[in-house]
């Protein structure tokens, strides 16, 4: 005699019954509450993300200018302000204080000597007057100011407590004129508490600064202070007037705003990327819940009979879907903490100075009602569905419809891939791109295009299993001939289970053929332009990055005074948020048009190579193909160039296909990039032997060079050179294939569930194939194939859509943004995908098919 | 109480039932006429084919004919919408199914209770109720099992407790003992005897099975989507030969219906 239950009844309600259902396929309904938890925690982690981002560069102008009324800088923080500057400055009426400011990169060196080449081993020095008043927002803690001429520094408190230094101990480090030893003479703390995870700070007078420095007569900043009474906006006005168009007059508040709004585009990337997850999550409940209908027709169709409404039917299968809902999205706050902090790690890989998370209530309710709302609108179509079945039909069994998709669902899928597939490319990566709004229309786009390719999956799915059974009859006529026979009668659950992992194949194929078809352009303009032998350049340089430490004049005669040294051309380099006279970012970059002259092997359009020399050193300047597009400029069109130094008309003397690589670009000659950009330092040296033979020989002398006098500096080959910019193409790739991984895993589980569907509605198939003499290991063989049919068709149809819309993203962004973009299909990754897929296919039959064949043959036949 | 059999508690007039269109549209109901008195207990018999269970699921607002009229309580319920045929379902009439269909997550007394929660109920209004037709049925002992954990029989009389629970005007029964061993078949026709005689419940049964038939007051015998004939219940030998007569007489023309 089992165990007694109480003898009352313990259903409170109807809706007790959807708890109750749930409780009875405990695997199922952890599965798709996983899905859930997988895309809130996605959703959350990333909001998470982004308001720490925002926060701490918030805070960070806070701190940093605290009592400062006014920044001057120069424009998009492009190019540096004369010394001479500040006298005008101070002369403006209104101006109380005006402090100028320089800045470099120092780094810190290990015991040995070494110097420390990780992102987090930079110390951000500035040099500031300590005659003039503190603008900043930070407070003393120990000790004094520094004093000049006695190679003294004040460091951050705790930044300082984790290098072990202390007030009065001498410190090491590696400045762009070589290795100083710096005494701490102070300690200092950010009001407000703000934490750069690591990130190093330290301020020195402006003397020893300069010197360290190699910025003899330059200010990277001028911080000003208004008289108490005056009105900030006028004393604004007259310093733009005084100062003129290159120098950019900002309150803190307002380069904060600027901060934030170049964020945004980020962030709609992060958005987009969980919001596939949760896309996909919504699909696999989608799966699950039809699958739930089916298994409980009989269920549903009694409870009609005993007077359940429609209505009342839906609610009950929308009220178990908000159970998973709320459930899953619970676990998915706590995932979403897990996945913020490694999110948070892998943004400061990229040189973002963010610290530890902050948490937020607004967060977790948005992720928790996206999640909510993602489960009911997966539901939803099941629910309906549900409801509209006759008593009569479900109590029968309910058969579902066979019939093969239509040239109507042909149709409304075209009608949704097509305008994805067409704009997607320039919505995602043209030159519009980066402002919140078209980020916006990207995601939108490419969901839709997403749906409609599900729309379209079985049109390309069944004829690949058509295609594929083939081989597989051939090899195993039995299970063969049964498994596609399977695959085929059903068209739609076929084309529902190879679904999610079209879906989620398709964006990684997308995501690596685009990373692959940039770094392969980088690398093959690498290729065809450099023509020199090694790059000098910073510790840590990058192009995009923050502004670094640059190379002394002293450096650069050494190598130029060497035997084997050919030819060494000095290279500057500013990243411009918004390129003269256009809205769109790129890069100003200056040679030295003699020196650059022996490098050289650029292609010029309207002009001789040169003639675009001769151009450059008159003061012209030469654009890059894809910049001249985008603002429709001309060779002989003059372009006005605004610094903080200077501004000046400059003709475009030539268009370059590319110049060094893909992007927009304006090259200048080194005195023009001085007289209007204020910029006096090299960023790199490219070196070119005296003769092939010599290579060798030269490049050991450098590093013998660099490694006693220069330890900030390094010297690379070309390989190591263009292994630098792929890399960090690579890592931004990397970062979103990672979060599309999820999506995957969520597909994954989509897989697992629609074949379980697969299985139920085959019961009495089954059952006639036992009791007809197959075994259990026949069964299991026949799901199984089926199983791999139906996900190597689907893999195969994922990387089609994927390089399809790969190709046609790509071809699109070479038409009219980058024209030096060429297609590089990863075929390696591609191959690697395929497999995957396959397995993946292959380990998520593995339970339906054990169920398959555990079916006892008269309780399958049996099945009503 | 004295049941009334002069009225009738539900009856149909030229009911007919096609299902599909075109030429492979199946004719399962041409014209039936039936009227059942209240605490009446009839039977409707027929081979295969002869449209019996597709009139018991119209009698019992599961699915609406194609022409005709249904009246309970001499009210008509042909045209109804869904929802009132839905209210229909869980107020006057108590349905109970060869497989028994009760939920497989629930307990007896849960199953019971069903139709009270869903029309939404508090279950706290039918707690007794739901003891006493445990009782009834004598399973209170079951009350805490789920339906696994029953036999067949066990479950069919839960399953006729729960048609029960709101007492429903008629009680319609496909093939009840369909699925039962002879020993338990006769306790669920005991059972509906029971109800019949002393509480005044009428009650229509579709059944196969002649012994079963003959526990009815009456046994309408249809064929090809007709009333055929007629015979008075308590003697299983009359049915018999009802049945014997049923199947010698020549085919009616057309395709038989399902």
């Amino acid at each position: 005699m089992s165990p007694q239950r109480p003898a009352g009844a313990r259903l409170r309600s109807f809706a007790g019954l959807s708890a109750r259902s749930l409780r009875a396929r405990p695997l199922r309904s952890v599965l798709t509450a996983g899905a859930v938890v997988l895309g809130v925690g996605m959703v959350f982690g990333v909001l998470l993300l982004v308001g720490t981002i925002h926060s701490t560069f918030g805070r960070l102008y806070d701190s940093i200018y605290g009592r400062t009324d006014i920044v001057l800088s120069g424009r998009q923080a492009v190019g540096a302000l004369r010394a001479s500057a500040i006298e005008r400055v101070r002369a403006v009426p209104g101006v109380e204080t005006a402090s100028g400011s320089v800045f470099s990169i120092f780094r810190t060196v290990d015991e040995d000597g070494e110097v420390r080449r990780g992102l987090l081993d930079q110390l951000y020095v500035v040099g500031v007057d300590y005659d003039q008043p503190d603008t900043s927002g930070a407070a003393r803690v120990e000790g004094r100011d520094p004093v000049a001429g006695r190679r003294e520094i004040e460091l951050p408190a705790d930044w300082a407590a984790e290098q072990g230094l202390a007030v009065g101990d001498q410190v090491v480090v590696s400045t762009p004129t070589g290795l100083a030893e710096l005494r701490v003479a102070g300690l200092y703390a950010f009001e407000g508490g703000l934490d750069l995870a690591g990130y190093g700070t330290g301020a020195m007078p402006v003397a020893d600064a300069r010197a360290l420095m190699d910025k003899p007569d330059v200010w990277d900043e001028i911080a000003v202070i208004v008289r108490d009474g005056a009105s900030v906006d006028r004393v604004r006005a007259a310093l733009r007037q005084e100062l003129g168009p290159g120098v950019d007059v900002a309150t803190p508040q307002a380069k904060s705003d600027e901060i934030q709004e170049q964020l945004a585009g980020l962030d709609m990337v992060l958005y987009f990327f969980s919001g596939i997850a949760l896309f996909v999550g919504a699909f696999l409940i989608l799966n699950s819940f039809s699958m739930t209908v089916l298994q409980r027709m009989r269920e549903l169709g009694t409870l009609r009979a005993l007077g359940a409404g429609n209505g009342r039917i839906a609610r009950g299968i929308l009220a178990e879907a908000a159970i998973l809902g709320v459930v899953g999205s619970v676990l998915g706050l706590a995932l979403g903490l897990g996945l913020a902090r490694l999110l948070v790690r892998a943004v400061q890989g990229w040189g973002m100075p963010v610290g530890a998370i902050e948490l937020s209530a607004v967060a977790a309710i948005a992720a928790v009602a996206t999640g909510l709302l993602a489960t009911l609108a997966g539901a939803l179509w099941p629910a309906l569905r549900a409801s509209r079945i006759s008593p009569i039909a479900a109590l029968r069994g309910g058969g579902t419809a066979r019939t093969a998709p239509g040239a109507r669902r042909a149709i409304v899928g075209l009608a949704l891939f097509l305008p994805g597939l067409a704009v997607g490319g320039l919505l995602w990566f043209g030159n519009t791109s980066g402002s919140g709004l078209s980020a916006l229309a990207g995601i939108v786009t490419t969901m839709v295009m997403l749906l409609g390719l599900v729309r379209l999956a079985p049109f390309v799915v069944l004829p690949l299993v058509r295609l594929l059974a083939r081989p597989l009859c051939a090899v195993m006529p039995a299970e063969g001939r049964l498994a596609s026979d399977a695959a085929r009668a059903n068209p739609t659950r076929t084309a529902a289970t190879a679904a999610t992992l079209i879906v989620a194949l398709s964006v990684v194929v997308v995501n690596m053929t685009i990373a692959s078809s940039v770094i392969g352009s980088v690398e093959d303009d690498f290729d065809r332009r450099f023509a020199r032998d090694l790059t000098v350049q910073p510790i840590g340089y990058q192009d995009f990055g923050p502004p670094a430490a640059g190379i002394t004049r002293a450096l650069r005669e050494r190598i130029a005074a060497m035997p084997e040294a050919g030819a060494v051309a000095r290279r500057r380099a500013l990243y411009a948020s918004e390129m003269p006279g256009s809205g769109v970012d790129g890069m100003l970059i200056a040679f030295d048009p003699a020196e650059y002259a022996q490098l050289d092997r650029t292609e010029y359009e309207g002009a001789t190579r040169a003639q675009a020399h001769a151009g450059l050193a008159a003061g012209g300047i030469v654009v890059s193909r894809s910049f001249a597009d985008v603002e429709g400029l001309r060779t002989g069109d003059r372009l006005r160039l605004e610094g903080p130094a200077g501004v000046r008309d400059a003709p475009i003397v030539a268009v370059a296909d590319a110049i060094e690589s893909v992007g927009n670009m304006a090259l200048m000659s080194l005195d023009t990039m001085r007289d209007v950009y204020g910029v006096q330092t090299d960023t790199q040296l490219l070196v070119q032997a005296a003769s092939p033979a010599q290579r060798e020989a030269l490049a050991a002398r450098v590093d013998r060079l660099l490694a006693r006098d220069y330890p900030g500096v390094e010297s690379l080959s070309n390989a190591a050179a263009k292994a630098r910019v792929t890399a960090a193409i690579d890592e931004q790739f990397a970062f979103f294939n990672a979060i599309v991984a999820i999506a995957v895993i969520v597909g994954m589980l989509g897989i697992v569930n629609t074949l379980s569907m697969s299985v139920i509605e085959r019961t009495r198939e089954i059952g006639v194939l036992r009791a007809l003499g197959a075994s259990r290991w026949r069964v299991r063989r026949t799901m199984a194939d089926e199983t791999l049919l139906i996900s190597i068709a689907g893999t195969l149809a994922g990387i089609l859509a994927g390089v399809v819309i790969a190709v046609v993203w790509v071809l699109s962004m070479r038409a009219t943004a980058f024209t030096s973009l060429s297609l590089h299909l990863p075929l390696g990754t591609l191959a690697i995908i395929a497999l995957l897929g396959v397995v993946i296919g292959i380990v998520a039959a593995i339970l339906p098919a054990r169920r398959a064949a555990r079916l006892d043959p008269l309780t399958a036949l049996h099945y009503e | 109480m004295v049941a009334d059999r002069a009225t009738p508690a539900i009856e149909a007039h030229g009911v007919e039932k096609v299902f599909g269109t075109g030429p492979g549209a199946v004719r399962a109901l041409r014209g039936v006429d039936i009227t059942v008195g209240e605490g009446e207990f009839v039977a409707i018999m027929g081979p295969s084919g002869s449209g019996k269970s597709t009139l018991l699921h119209i009698l019992g607002a599961l699915d609406r004919p194609t022409a005709g009229r249904v009246e309970v309580g001499g009210r008509p319920y042909e045209d109804l919408d869904d929802r009132a045929l839905t209210r229909l379902r869980g107020e006057v009439f108590g349905f109970v199914f060869q497989f028994f269909n009760l939920l497989p997550t629930l307990t007896a007394a849960e199953n019971v209770l069903l139709p009270a929660l869903v029309a939404g109920e508090r279950p706290g209004r039918y707690a007794e109720r739901v003891d006493a037709l445990l009782a009834l049925v004598g399973l209170a002992d079951r009350a805490g099992h789920v339906p696994s954990e029953l036999s067949g029989g066990e479950q069919q009389r839960v399953a006729i407790a729960r048609a029960l629970l709101r007492r429903p005007r008629v009680l319609l029964a496909d093939e009840p003992t369909g699925n039962l061993d002879s020993a338990a078949g006769a306790i669920v026709l005991d059972l509906l005897r029971r109800l019949v005689d002393e509480d005044g419940q009428t009650v229509v049964m579709v059944t196969h099975d002649a012994s079963d038939a003959a526990r009815a007051d009456r046994i309408i015998f249809l064929r090809d989507g007709h009333v055929v004939t007629e015979v008075a219940g308590g003697d299983v030998e009359r049915v018999v030969d009802a049945l014997r007569t049923l199947s010698q007489a020549p085919a009616a023309v057309g395709t038989p219906g399902p």
